[in-house]
This record gives structure tokens, C-alpha cells and sequence, in this order.
């Protein structure tokens, strides 16, 4: 995979959320999902729009990473979470809080970051 | 058609000098020895690898284990279904003899990766995650990591149930001499080993291991014509979740095991109350929880009793692990499923020596991705 090239839907979805316009994509019948998406995997509904992100989520697990694969060699120690935004669920790296005060619980908002070993886009959540 | 494993192998794991050709000729030969089977008599030859070309460079090697075999003209296909390419090997293996296309089925499954370093290995393997985790630094040990914290903290579990999993498996490795760590260690070591994705340990994690395993199926008939003894596929299915980890329900249940064991016991005519021993995909000890729970052995959040309380130990109601498990028999990606198999089959047909229990019903549950995609696999002593 070559972080270099375009990625479709999901450099548009970054550059959203940069420009505070997130957003996440939902179907007919209310289920949330995360761009690039076509079909709704829940009901297979093709009729897909897309909806605001909420301003703030909440961590529902996290973790340290302190033996980083190649790419994330300058990054470690990072904190990977998964946040509930409500309709969606979102991975993104924790920064601007000490990764031994991240609680499960903790609310954050999301932005856009850099990766510190390679300089490429990531999300990444801030406490609020 | 009733489908027979008739032979079985599998190579010394670790780190080994030889690469993924050797290891999988090595394998595969001995496999047809101990099915008393000859070159010519096999069909179909079937090689589960995850990442030949990402680790080695190399491609096609199913053509190269053909000619290395001496197998031609059979027919000759790899399986890859990352970390679960194993247990697929053995659905395509089952599913070509009974379907009538093969009467006698080579599957050996391999990898070599112990020339990457840590970082390079951990590297390719997260590329098998969805692009929008893999972006976030997110690796199999982070999910491992991230699943384990939401089980202790939401099921109330101790952190010692994880290192009692690692002591266990360690315990059963020692009697494996094919496992790469022959050695016992304890929850205290566990508990104090370096944290790698917290809560999670180094003796959480399972290691970076070359290797390869093999297995002969054959139809029962002419299993019961050839072979004094062997084991039936009584039941195998494989079943996906979703992709993106953080877009399932509930992570602490794995959608893939519940649904290919619900259809592998169907198949079978059997339940989780039937089991005698049992193989689980331990890449990480949470994974251990999570399988116990997804194949009806226990309840949500209640399997990691079984681990304190010594029910999946070997002398234990239902030993889990038998082989030292993928924790310290090491996990060379594409053979870890098919070894899986080797120790159920071993354990049927009565040939696992020391780490032998009385076992007529077995399971194997093997994992891709982190759970991504399953394969279980239910086999029986042949009556």
C-alpha cells in the first residue's frame, strides 16, 4: 500500500475533516459507515448520503503501542483508539493527553494529524 | 462423500535456515510416508501460504511443491486466507474430495518469515487490515491490545486469566518436540515481560516462526481400504466479519467463529458438550477468551474461568491447545491451520506421544485477521 497516491473517498473524507466538515455515509435504514462505501453491508441498501460526524466521541478501547512496525518506528509510543461517534465507530491515534491518562470514556474530537515517521495524514483524536 | 485424513506431518518450527520451498517439500514428503501414499496415487495438491512473495519474493509455490513432490500432473493451487490460510487449505481440501474431483488430496501449508525483522514481519502482516486502521499505526497486536482491555475491564476478569493462558500453552509445548519454545514459564514471568500493546505482554503474543505442516485426504472408503487408522471431517465451515474491527457490535464477540462452529457442529450432528480436545487460534491470549465463548464452550465473558480454574488445561475437562498452541508452537502464518489439524488428527488416531488425551471428537478453530475470516474444522475418530 503506497500512502503517496490518492485514495479516493477517503482523502475527500480527510480533507473534511480538516476543513471541520466531517462526515460519515448512512443508508435508508439509519446504519452509519465510514467512506469508502457503496453498500450498506448491514441491509444492502445502495442509497447512501452523507451526515455530519458529532463534534465529540467517546473511547471505547485503547491501547499503547510501544514495538511499532517500520512505519511508526519515530511515532512510538502512540495511542491507537476506537471512538464511538454514535452512528460510527472510528480508529484514530490519541494525542495531546499523557497515553497513561486515556480512559476508556474519555471524550475527543477528531482532526487531522501527521505521522511523524513519514509526514502522512492520519486521524487523530484530541480530549475535549 | 465422506471425506478421510489418512497422514499427517509437520516440520520442526522456529527459526530455520531452510526457505519456504525446503520447509513445504520437507513436510509434504513425510506426509506421504506416514499416509503410506506414493506421488502418483495424489490428485489434487493444495498449499495454504499467506505472503511468500511479500516475505520471500517468491510466487507460485504450489507449482514449485508439485515438481519439488514429484506430483505432476496433479492439480495444483495456493490458499490464501491470511492468518486462517491453514484451516481454508483443509476446506479446499475436503470440499475436493467430496465432491468427487479428487480421491487423494496433498494440503501442506508454510511460511518462512524469521529473515524480516520484528518490525518488517509485523509490518506485512498488518497489511492485511482495512486501509483505514492500517493508516493509524494499527496492528494485529494493537487489536489484540485495544480487544483486551474492553474484556477485562467490561467482564471484570483478572489480568493473570491472559498470563494463565501463555503458562498453559507453554506448559503443553514442552511436550511438542516440534514447537519452537520448549519451555515452561510462569505467571510471574508473564506478568512482567515487556508491555508491547498495553494491557497486553511480550508472553501474550505468539512469536514469528518458519515452519510447515501437511495432511492426506483421501475418501473414507478407500481410507478404510488403506489406512489401519484415520480421522473423518465430520464437519468444516468458513465464515467472515467484518473487515473493519471498529465497525462490529460487539468487540468482544467474533461474528466468523460463532458462525462457521454453529455450522460446523450441524454438519456434524454434534455440540460444544461433545468436544474432547480442541485446537484454538492463540495468536494472542485474549483470542483464546474470545473462541472459547464464540464456539459455545462457555458464556460471553465467562471463559476466562476456564483458564484460572485449570478446565482447559491438558489434564483438564477439555483440553485446549494440546499442541503448545500457535503461543509456543509458533505461528508460521500459512501452516499454523494445518498444524492445527495435524495435532487433532494426532490426538484421534491416538500418535500424539506424550501429549496424548483421550479424545474421539476434536475441533480446530483457525483465525485470519483478527477474525476477519474463520475456518473450523470438526473431525472424528473413525469407528
Amino acid at each position: 500500500m503506497t500512502d503517496a497516491a490518492p485514495d479516493g473517498q477517503y482523502d475527500a473524507w480527510l480533507d473534511a475533516i480538516e476543513d471541520d466538515e466531517g462526515y460519515y455515509l448512512v443508508c435508508a435504514n439509519g446504519h452509519g459507515w465510514l467512506p469508502p462505501r457503496r453498500i450498506c453491508p448491514e441491509c444492502r441498501s445502495r442509497d447512501l448520503s452523507e451526515e455530519l460526524l458529532p463534534a465529540s466521541g467517546e473511547v471505547t478501547t485503547h491501547t499503547t503501542i510501544t514495538v511499532p512496525t517500520p512505519q511508526f518506528e519515530d511515532d512510538a509510543p502512540y495511542v491507537t483508539a476506537v471512538a464511538d461517534f454514535g452512528p460510527v465507530s472510528i480508529t484514530g491515534m490519541v494525542r495531546g493527553i499523557d497515553p497513561e491518562d486515556v480512559e476508556i470514556g474519555t471524550v475527543v474530537g477528531i482532526e487531522v494529524g501527521e505521522r511523524v515517521t513519514t509526514g502522512d495524514r492520519a486521524v487523530v483524536f484530541r480530549p475535549r | 462423500m465422506g471425506v478421510a485424513v489418512i497422514g499427517a506431518s509437520m516440520t520442526k518450527f522456529g527459526q530455520r535456515d531452510a526457505w519456504l520451498g525446503e520447509l513445504l517439500s520437507q513436510a509434504g514428503e513425510e506426509c506421504l510416508d506416514d499416509a503410506g501414499v506414493t506421488p502418483d496415487d495424489v490428485e489434487h495438491l493444495y498449499v495454504s501460504n499467506m505472503a511468500s512473495g511479500e516475505f520471500e519474493g517468491q510466487t507460485g509455490v504450489m507449482n514449485l511443491l508439485a515438481h519439488d513432490l514429484g506430483l505432476m500432473p496433479a492439480y495444483s493451487e495456493r490458499v490464501d486466507q491470511t492468518s486462517s490460510s491453514g484451516g481454508a487449505g483443509i476446506y479446499e481440501a475436503w470440499q475436493s474430495v467430496a465432491s468427487g474431483a479428487s480421491d487423494m488430496t496433498l494440503l501442506v501449508g508454510g511460511e518462512k518469515m524469521t529473515h524480516k525483522t520484528t518490525g518488517e514481519a509485523t509490518d506485512i502482516i498488518a497489511s492485511i487490515t482495512h486501509p483505514t486502521e492500517y493508516k493509524h499505526g494499527v496492528t494485529l497486536p494493537s487489536f489484540a491490545g485495544m480487544t483486551a482491555r474492553h474484556y477485562l475491564e467490561r467482564f471484570d476478569a483478572p489480568r493473570e486469566s491472559l498470563a494463565r493462558v501463555a503458562v498453559k500453552n507453554h506448559k503443553n509445548g514442552v511436550d511438542n518436540p516440534n514447537a519452537q519454545f520448549q519451555k515452561e514459564i510462569t505467571v510471574e514471568k508473564a506478568l512482567e515481560s515487556p508491555i508491547i500493546a498495553d494491557p497486553l505482554r511480550l508472553y501474550d503474543f505468539c512469536p514469528i516462526t518458519d515452519g510447515s505442516a501437511a495432511m492426506m485426504f483421501t475418501t473414507e472408503e478407500k481410507a478404510a481400504e488403506i489406512a489401519d487408522e484415520y480421522a473423518v471431517v465430520s464437519g468444516i465451515s468458513g465464515a467472515t466479519d467484518t473487515h473493519v474491527v471498529h465497525e462490529r457490535d460487539d468487540p468482544t464477540i467474533m461474528g466468523g467463529v460463532v458462525q462457521s462452529s454453529k455450522d460446523a457442529y450441524e454438519m456434524a450432528g454434534l455440540g460444544p458438550e461433545d468436544l474432547d480436545v480442541a485446537e484454538l487460534h492463540d495468536m494472542f491470549t485474549i483470542l483464546e477468551f474470545l473462541q472459547l465463548e464464540g464456539i459455545g464452550v462457555a458464556e460471553q465473558g465467562t471463559a476466562w474461568e476456564l483458564a484460572m480454574d485449570g478446565t482447559t488445561a491438558k489434564d483438564g475437562a477439555l483440553p485446549i491447545n494440546t499442541s503448545g498452541g500457535l503461543k509456543s508452537k509458533g505461528h508460521p502464518l500459512g501452516a499454523s491451520g494445518v498444524a492445527q489439524g495435524v495435532e487433532i488428527y494426532e490426538q484421534l488416531v491416538g500418535e500424539a506421544g506424550p501429549r496424548q488425551v483421550d479424545a474421539e471428537t476434536a475441533l480446530a478453530c483457525n483465525v485470519g485477521g483478527f477474525g476477519n475470516c474463520v475456518i473450523t474444522t470438526i473431525m472424528e475418530a473413525a469407528e
